[in-house]
């Protein structure tokens, strides 16, 4: 009977200099190049009346999430939608990379045993938490550029000793939030991906395939809660405090 | 489940990456071409809404000309009646008056004409009285008779003057 391979973290394939590139790293890159790739192929179509499907398909969705942006943020959506549309689309495109055909069975057999070369970009605690990061950085950011120094008195007031301990709260709540991000995207995805593989393990013909479709969603409501989330907050941080 | 400090930054550095060439090469162009698509709504509900305020004051315009054209067509309908009536009773006076000449003319020259068959007619009937006078005169008329007949003549025509 073959073994169940479950790793929760991702494992390295090589490494160059002394760092080594893990399975997700390397999704990550095929993610990027591939969104890269794609916008730079549609970018000569877009302003014309008859272009490609596939364009007619990219551009459908950018717009549709503008519009979403925009319903949430009608006055910054042009200057939160490039943050907040990356993060929907690489988280999407992240989980969903777990997903395709021999990304857990393809690989390569190490000192560690088999490590497959692709494994869901967001199914990597590193990567969810760098997100999370950069999401929490920008919103201190925006909250900064649009407010100035006095974004920075909601986590230092020291008018009454009431109002100190609340900016003592909202510190620790930018920090919990990098952790319920990280936390719920790695959770969900690395959640799917194991549930997965436990089914295609118990039962491994079309046995998996409503959860295939269970994971598929999952992908896509993570990616717009990460986004919404992160568009939300940025809105309350530029928003002036009452 | 371990963190490394590499992977993270270099998570944080792709992406990082990510958002500036989409930002450059999908987001811009669509953005614009939205931009763009607004403008041209915006442009053409302007110029609708231009067309309605233009069509409107065209529809109070042509309403003002129509109600004015009502007006002058009766003013022009009036005077017209007016000029009617007055060249009607004009060319029925000037009628009567040259049916009268005419009459008068026609009447005139009856006269004339019964004047002058009169005369010829009397100077014919006297002929006649004279002829019959000297035939009767010459078959069997006495003196007496003569003048008798003379003098019935001579009344009769008293009596034809």
């Amino acid at each position: 009977m073959p073994e169940l391979h479950i790793s929760i973290s991702a494992q390295p394939i090589f490494s160059i200099g002394g760092f080594e590139v893990t399975n997700s790293m390397l999704a990550t890159m095929v993610v990027t190049i591939f969104l890269i790739g794609l916008a730079i192929s549609g970018k000569r179509y877009f302003h014309l009346k008859n272009k490609p499907r596939w364009v007619n398909f990219l551009q459908t969705i950018v717009e549709s999430f503008y519009e979403f942006v925009a319903g949430i943020s009608p006055q910054h959506a042009q200057k939160f939608f490039p943050l907040v549309a990356t993060i929907f689309l690489f988280v999407l495109l992240g989980s969903w990379i777990g997903l395709l055909p021999g990304a857990d069975s393809i690989g390569l057999t190490t000192v560690h045993g088999f490590v497959p070369f692709l494994r869901g970009a967001t199914a990597d605690i590193n990567t969810t938490l760098a997100l999370a990061i950069f999401a929490v950085v920008s919103v201190q950011f925006y909250g900064y550029k649009h407010r100035g120094v006095k974004y920075f008195g909601k986590f230092l007031d020291f008018s009454s000793p009431i109002n100190f301990f609340v900016g003592v709260l909202e510190l620790i709540s930018e920090f919990s939030r990098v952790i319920s991000f990280a936390f719920r995207l790695f959770g969900n995805i690395f959640a799917g991906e194991v549930l997965l593989a436990v089914i295609a393990f118990l039962i491994p013909v079309v046995a998996s395939l409503p959860f295939f479709g269970l994971e598929i969603f999952v992908g896509f409501i993570q990616a717009l809660v990460f986004a919404t989330l992160t568009l939300v907050f940025i809105n309350i941080a530029v928003s002036e405090h009452h | 489940m371990e963190i490394r400090w590499y992977q993270l930054l270099f998570q944080v550095v792709n992406f990082g990456v990510l958002i500036f060439l989409l930002n450059r090469f999908l987001y811009r162009p669509i953005l614009k071409v939205i931009e763009l698509r607004n403008k041209k709504i915006e442009d053409s509900i302007k110029t609708a809404e231009e067309t309605f305020k233009e069509k409107e004051k065209i529809a109070v315009l042509k309403q003002q000309a129509l109600s004015e054209a009502e007006k002058e067509a009766v003013q022009i309908l009036e005077a017209a009646k007016q000029l009617a009536d007055k060249a009607g009773k004009r060319i029925i006076s000037t009628a009567q008056s040259e049916a009268e000449q005419a009459v008068d003319k026609k009447l005139a020259l009856l006269a004339d004409t019964l004047a002058q068959e009169e005369k010829r007619l009397r100077g014919r009937i006297g002929d006649l009285v004279v002829t019959t006078t000297r035939q009767v005169l010459k078959t069997s008329l006495t003196n007496q008779e003569q003048k008798r007949i003379v003098d019935q003549q001579i009344k009769e025509l008293r009596k034809l003057s």
